[in-house]
This record gives structure tokens, sequence and C-alpha cells, in this order.
């Protein structure tokens, strides 16, 4: 949304509609200007309780944003979990940050983008 | 063998399952094609993982069905081959010339077997073959990068030591089986998907097959790889990039596991590691099987990790989950279990509300979309693109296009019958209903159609197959492949094309030392092409190999008597000539290119189909053979013509226009005999007095008609009494004893009950052609005036 662009750091942004393999491609867009528009070092926080719809293409991106943010030093929050999203999570283990559920981090583990 | 297999029920189920076996050999018979063309294109490209998984798939699809109608001697062998094939997808076994080559052996046997079921025998000579091809199959599995251990450990890649207890071996698959599932309490399985990149464009998800597999067994659980997913930038949205480690407890067999995964073969690496194999193991060694981990470090890492976590590097399998009971729970309680494990952040609480209590304020999500309620209904696939065909038995259209045929002349006589009622509603109501049975005409046989490419792909075995034997290096470009045509004349061309092909390679491309001396590439070209053109079908078989020797087909026709020695031909009559009967003693094959082997025998085959076939040849450079088809031999659009009480059809599309009385032929003044000249605007047209050619005596009515007609590109007249227009023929086959009619190719019936005679026009131009060449000689113009 285009509201990231000047949130303040840890403000929740919006996410609606679905995130599905129908409009993965536009969808990459938007969330490449939300990661844009976070403040470095600082936790993006998203509110995902708006979105619909939700299959493995829309995990991906939000995986993918994940990995945006931590190439500029920055971490991924889903907040308001519910529905379609948190039922795929759940089904891959994963949790809020987009880190594995049944991998707990190590202090040696290679996983540094999880949890940046 | 099924024939002997207990029947259960009455005759009623026999019926049922003797009609479910003709469709299963008929897909069997596809999958093998399936099979045979995978293994082609990984011949030349041994890493095109497409065509291995393709030909994987094809000979699990034969094994499987084979195993419903409980042909044990296919699913025998077939595992043998797919055990090949698995090994080579896991990259244990090298994908080379050999390997693929003890494969389209497999594939011949494979086929061989099916035929057994087929024909309710046996052949003692088929099982001898495949115990030593069971054998060869198995030494490719014993090469040195293939441990035992390895072989164990992926499941599938398990080998019998001992060819006897394994050959004919329906205990193969039981014993294997027997194997998984052995062991006390429910047995921990590892599943390992490693999803393509085109798997969710393919409109399968990922997530449907976690949640599908999650009610064979429970998942107790999953690792999400997410190293092969970019940042945005880098992202293919619209591709996958996900990975999978699934532990499941499940008291299913593999088969039943790999089942979930039927749809999605094609696109998912997927693994699947026994109970048997998951106690007692270092988390090292495990991984080191999964053929299909990357050899990425920091996955390999986390999956390292995770199976240390989830307890597999000590624990039996009777108590895999003892330690770790927070995390192995239902997957609906999965995240707030684990999120206690891992750091306690208050959204983790939010999935544990949500997860747990989806109804509450849950506007958006259907019920089905639940985790705790997953779609149970179907397993995940590709239903929309089965929908789109539907098999039908070639008998039921056969006789549908039989009756469609009746429909047609029972309809010109409902037109005919209207007309002389000199009735309006009638007649129109008539030629409404014409108008109909045109379109389920055109319907009905656009049903019959199908693309040549299937057929024309047939040859690439054989040219691989000739051309190795022969020495030669040939490539085989295929085009048009989706030219459609009639189902009996692909049938009945496949034939002569494969005496074309086999010519090309054997006597018209030159081995490389030859080819190289002459300037041109080691590797010689061969070219099926197809298309549509004028309401024909072409088909042309080309090489670049050294082309006809025009002196050397003179002198033998000369040498035959077929030609007088002071004859004067075309290029093209001297191609010609190798198809004449004459041309096809064995001694002459090596003299003429070998050619003229079998050639009058091509012809004849495709003339049977009313075409022809034409040669264009350079010496040096290469030959062309032209195949011309019409569109379908039941039904055709003609053209009705009448010469004082017969009637005569032409194809519609031949006919260019019509002449009413030319004033030139009043008094025939350039007539000879049954042909002549007339000046059409300025252009000499040649044309056939067809009362003359076909002895009717009755006198010349005042007024006639002259047809001009093409004839593969030549153009000449018919001399007629009456035209009557267009006129839909069913052409019905000439009997045995008018087959040797040269001028007529078939007949009809028409709608008052008369018979028509559908006119031959390349035998009829053959006539007009002839009295004009002097050079040839009276015995090859004798066929022509067959029924004068």
């Amino acid at each position: 949304m285009d509201s990231a662009l000047t949130s303040p750091p840890g403000t929740p942004v919006d996410l609606l509609g679905d995130l599905t393999i129908q409009v993965a491609a536009e969808r990459r867009l938007e969330l490449m200007g939300l990661a844009d528009g976070c403040v470095p070092g600082s936790p993006c926080v998203l509110d995902v309780s708006q979105i619909i719809d939700v299959d493995s293409a829309g995990v991906q991106l939000l995986i993918a944003l994940r990995r945006s943010l931590a190439e500029r030093g920055s971490t991924l929050e889903l907040a308001g979990l519910r529905g379609a999203l948190a039922q795929a999570l759940a089904t891959y283990r994963l949790d809020p940050h987009l880190g594995a559920l049944d991998l707990p981090p190590e202090p040696h583990a290679a996983n540094a983008g999880v949890h940046a | 063998m099924s024939p002997h297999r207990p029947s259960h029920g009455g005759s009623d189920d026999d019926d049922i399952i003797a009609a479910a076996r003709v469709g299963f050999l008929d897909e069997a018979g596809q999958m093998l094609q399936q099979f045979e063309e995978s293994l082609l294109v990984l011949e030349g490209d041994p890493h095109d993982a497409e065509c291995l998984n393709a030909a994987f798939r094809a000979a699990h699809t034969i094994k499987g069905t084979a195993g419903l109608f409980s042909c044990d001697a296919v699913v025998a062998f077939t595992h043998e081959v797919e055990t090949v094939m698995e090994a080579m997808r896991a990259r244990q076994i090298a994908v080379d010339e050999a390997a693929i080559a003890v494969l389209l052996r497999s594939r011949d046997q494979m086929e061989r077997l099916l035929g057994e079921v087929d024909s309710a025998t046996q052949d003692a000579e088929v099982a001898r073959l495949g115990r030593q091809l069971a054998g060869e199959l198995r030494a490719l599995l014993g090469g040195p990068v293939l441990t035992t251990a390895t072989a164990d450990a992926v499941g599938t890649t398990r080998v019998e030591p001992d060819p006897e207890t394994a050959f004919p071996a329906a205990q193969a698959p039981a014993t294997e089986i027997a194997g998984e599932t052995a062991g006390p309490g429910e047995p921990l399985w590892q599943v390992s998907l490693r999803f393509g990149a085109d798997a969710l464009r393919n409109g399968l998800d990922p997530l449907a097959f976690v949640r599908y597999l999650d009610q064979v067994g429970q998942i107790t659980g999953l690792l999400m790889l997410d190293t092969r997913i970019a940042a945005l930038a880098d992202l293919d949205a619209e591709g996958c990039a996900i990975g999978v480690e699934i532990a499941l407890t499940s008291d299913a067999d593999r088969a039943q596991i790999e089942q979930v995964f039927d749809f999605v073969v094609d696109d998912c690496d997927i693994a699947i590691i026994a109970p048997d194999r998951v106690a007692g193991e270092h988390a090292d060694q495990r991984l080191a099987r999964l053929d299909n981990a990357s050899h990425d470090a920091d996955e390999h890492a986390r999956i390292q990790h995770w199976l240390t976590v989830q307890g597999w590097r000590l624990q039996a399998a009777a108590q895999p989950l003892a330690d770790h009971a927070p995390q192995h729970i239902a997957p609906a309680q999965a995240g707030a279990g684990s999120a206690a494990a891992g750091d306690s952040d208050p959204p983790a609480a939010a999935i544990t509300t949500d997860a747990a209590a989806p109804a509450v304020h849950d506007l958006a999500s259907a019920p089905d979309k639940r985790a705790d309620k997953p779609d149970r209904r179907v397993p995940p696939g590709r239903r929309g693109e089965d929908a789109k065909f539907l098999r039908v038995r070639a008998d039921k259209l056969d006789h549908l296009i039989d009756l469609i045929g009746e429909l047609v002349i029972a309809s010109s006589g409902a037109q005919l019958a209207a007309q002389q009622e000199g009735s309006a509603v009638f007649n129109e109501a008539a030629l409404r209903i014409g108008g109909l049975v045109e379109e389920a005409r055109d319907g009905a046989l656009a049903l019959r159609m199908v693309p040549i490419g299937e057929t024309f792909t047939r040859f690439q075995r054989v040219v691989r197959d000739v051309s190795k034997l022969l020495g030669k290096e040939v490539e085989l470009q295929i085009s048009g492949g989706d030219t459609e045509l009639d189902k009996t004349m692909v049938e009945t061309i496949a034939d002569p094309i494969m005496h074309l092909v086999r010519n090309s390679l054997d006597h018209g491309i030159e081995g490389a030392d030859e080819r190289i001396a002459n300037g041109k590439p080691a590797q010689g070209h061969l070219a099926l092409h197809a298309y549509h053109e004028h309401g024909l079908i072409f088909i042309e078989v080309s090489d670049d190999g050294r082309g006809l020797k025009r002196e050397r087909i003179v002198a033998k026709a000369i040498e035959r008597g077929l030609i007088a020695p002071d004859a004067q031909l075309s290029d093209h009559e001297v191609h010609q000539l190798i198809m004449q009967p004459g041309f096809s003693t064995a001694d002459q094959v090596t003299d003429i290119s070998g050619r003229g082997v079998g050639m009058d025998v091509v012809k004849r085959n495709i003339e049977a189909l009313r075409g022809q076939i034409q040669i264009a040849s350079e010496e040096g450079r290469g030959t062309t053979m032209q195949i011309r088809l019409p569109l379908t031999l039941a039904i055709i659009d003609g053209f009705l013509t009448s010469v004082a009480d017969v009637h005569y059809i032409v194809p519609l599309e031949m006919v260019v226009e019509c002449i009413e009385t030319p004033p030139l032929l009043a008094g025939s003044p350039h007539q000879h005999g049954a042909c002549g000249y007339v000046d059409l605007r300025g252009e000499v047209l040649p044309y056939l007095d067809l009362r003359h050619h076909f002895d009717i005596d009755t006198p010349r009515p005042p007024r006639m008609s002259l047809l001009v007609v093409n004839s593969g590109g030549s153009k000449f007249g018919l001399l007629v009494d009456r035209l009557h227009g267009k006129y839909q023929t069913v052409i019905k086959p000439l009997g045995t004893l008018l087959r040797h009619l040269r001028s007529v190719s078939g007949s009809t019936v028409l709608g008052s009950g008369e018979v028509g005679l559908v006119l031959d026009l390349p035998a009829l131009l053959a006539s007009v052609r002839r009295p004009a060449g002097p050079g040839l000689a009276a015995g090859a113009s004798r066929p022509g005036h067959a029924l004068a």
C-alpha cells in the first residue's frame, strides 16, 4: 500500500485482498514499493487481517518480502494473522516472522535471514 | 495373467472388466509412445530432467494400471524399468547411450508383454527376453556409483539380487511394502518435496498436497525450505521455489503415500524415505541420501538441524515423538505448541486464537479452507484438462459417419422430390434440412480427424535405429505435426512414409565420408513435413542426400522397355519412372540409389487413398517425395455433371470454372479422338471429351458444357452434356470387379437412386497428356483407357 511510504517505524501497514498466483505479479510490484518505503533497521509490521485468499504463491511473496527487507537490514512481522493466511502459515509451520516453527533458531544456524 | 484371475462377479462384471482392459491397453500404448519419445530426447540431451520425469511417469502409469488388471508379468518387468528410471532421476546412475539403448529395448519388451495380455497368450521366447533384459537393467543399477545402502534407503530403488526370484516376480512389490511397514507402532516417514518452477503456473499448489498428505497420515513436523525463494526484486512471482521436508506418521504403505503426489510428479522432485530407514540413523547420512536436496550449504544445515530436532538422530521408529511431544501435534494447534517452544511473540498468540477458533469473525475464508477441515473430496490435480477430452470407440464413430452418409443421400432424395413436387414450402424445408445435414456431416468428419504428429514422431525411433545400423549420422526434422487428417488415412499412410524414410536413409543420404568429400555437413538431414493446401493434405519426405541419377534411370527404363530409346522426357517424367513396377527388381537396388525398391507398392498404397505421389530430385543435392492426399475418404463436396444419362462427379475443390457451350467446340475443329484444345481467354487449354472417352453412343446434344478443373496444378477441361451443380457425395468404393478402372475412383448413390461415378482426375489428366507426349512408348500409355 502507498501509505507504507510515509509510515513511521513500527506502524502497521495494511495489506488487502488476495495473495494468490492470479495476482502474484502485480502484488510483487506493490510489495517492492512497500519494502522500499520501510525504514532500514526497524521492523516492518504488516497488518494482514484484511487478506482474503492465499495460496503458496502468496506465502512465497511474503518470504520474498522478508528477504528483501533483510537485505535492507529490516525485519518483517505479520500482525492480525487470521483466516486463509493463518492456515497457510500453520500448514507450512511458519511463524509470524515467516521463520520455521519446527526449527528453533540456534545461535550458529545458517538461517540468518529468518530473524535478521 | 489376467484371464486366469479369480472372478468375483457374473458375466456383467467380466464384460465391464473386459471393456476397461481395452482402455488400459490403449492407454498403455500411448504411454509406451511417450516413454519412447522421452528416451529419444534424453539420448540427445541426458540432462533433460523433464523428459526423464515424463519417461518415468509413463512407466509408472503402465505399472500402476497393469497392476489393476493383474497383468503380473507387465508389472514385474515394468517395475525393473521403473527402478532404473528412479535411479536415473536420483542421479545414481548415468543417463548414457548404453542405458537408453537397454531402456528402448525394454520398451519393446513391455509392448510384447502387453501384446500377450491382449491376445491372452504366453510365449516362452518373450519370457526369456524378459529375463535377459531384466538382467541387463539390473546390471545398469549395479554400476560402481550405486551402493546397496543407497538403493535401500531410497526404497524404490530396491534391487533383488537373484534374477530368478525377482522375475517373473509379482512378489517384488509385495516384498517392498512388507519391508517398509515392518516395525511396531506408527511408522514415521520422511517426505521430501522440491516443487518445480512451473508447479503454480500449472495450477498445482504445494499447500494442497501438504494438506492432502495430512489425511494419509499425520504430519508431525514440516520444514519450509525457502533458500530458493529470491528477494522480491529477483522473484518470479508466478514461479514456484518452494521445498518442504515433512515428517509423517502413517500406517499407509509407500504406494498410498506416492499416490498423493500422482498429479504433481512432473512438477516436483519427490523423495519418500521409508520408516525402517528412519530409525537409528544419523542426520548427516540421511541428508546425503536425499537426492533432491540442493547443494546450498544453508539449506543443508537447516535440514540437518531440523532432522536432529525431529529426533531422527537417535530414536527408534517405534517411539519417534517421545521427547518432542509439544512439537508434534495436530496442524491446527501446531502454531500454538511450537511457538511456545520458539520465541514467544505476541503475534504467535494471534495464530493460536485464530487457528483454533476461525469462525469468530472470519468473514472471508470459506469453510472448506480451514486448516482443521481441509478439502477431503478429491486429490488435487489437473481436473480441467482431463475434462476436455472424451475417449470414444472408433467403431461407434464409424457407425455415426455411415449413418450421416445415408442421411446425406436421403436428404438429396428429399430435395429432389421437393423440386419435382414444385411445392415451395416443401422445397424450403428440404433445403433447410440439407443445410443442417451438411453441417452435421462436417462435424462428424472432423471427429475422425487426428493430427499426423503422432505418426511422425514414431519415425524418430526408426531414424535412430536405421541410421545406427548403417553407421550414418542423420538428424530428423519434423514440422507440421498438427496437420489433421482422417484417422484411417493416418494409419494407412504410415507404411508408405516408412518406406520412403527407409529409402532415404538407406540410399539417399550418403555416409559421413562421402558427404564431407562432397562438401556437405557430416550429419545427414531428413525432414518430414505436412501441411494443408487447396483442400488437399501434403506430406513431404525430403533428404539432402545424393539425389536421383537421371542417366541411370533413363538407361534402366530403356533396358526394361518402359520408354522408347529416343524418348525426350522431362526430369519430372524421369523421376516418376522409378515408381513403375518394372523398376523394383532386386538387382537394381544399388544401381539407381535403390529407390526402385517397392516404390510401385508405395504408389499403389497412396493411390488407394485417392492420393498421388510426386518426386522432385536434384542430383547431388537431395530428393523430396511429396504425397498428396484428399482431406477425407468418406464424404466430399462434389460437382455433378452428366453425359447422356450417366452421372459423373468431380470433387468440387478441383473445379475452376464452367463454360456453357463454348462456340469453338461447336464443330470440334481441334479435337483428335477424345482430346482437344480450346482457346480459353488466350490460354491453350487441353480438354477431354467424356462422351468419347467413355464410348457413349448417343448423339451430341446441341448445347454442351466445358468444366475446367485443376488437378495437382495442371488445368484441363472436361466436355460434358449437362452441369447439375454442387452435390454432396458419399463415396462408395468400387467393387473388386471394377477396381482396375483408371478413370473412375468411386461411385455414389444419387438422391434419385441412380448411381453416379466419381471421376479420377489425375488419371484423366494422364489421358489428356499422353497423346501429347510422343516420346512415351505404347506400353506406358496403356493404362488410362481402361473404360474406353
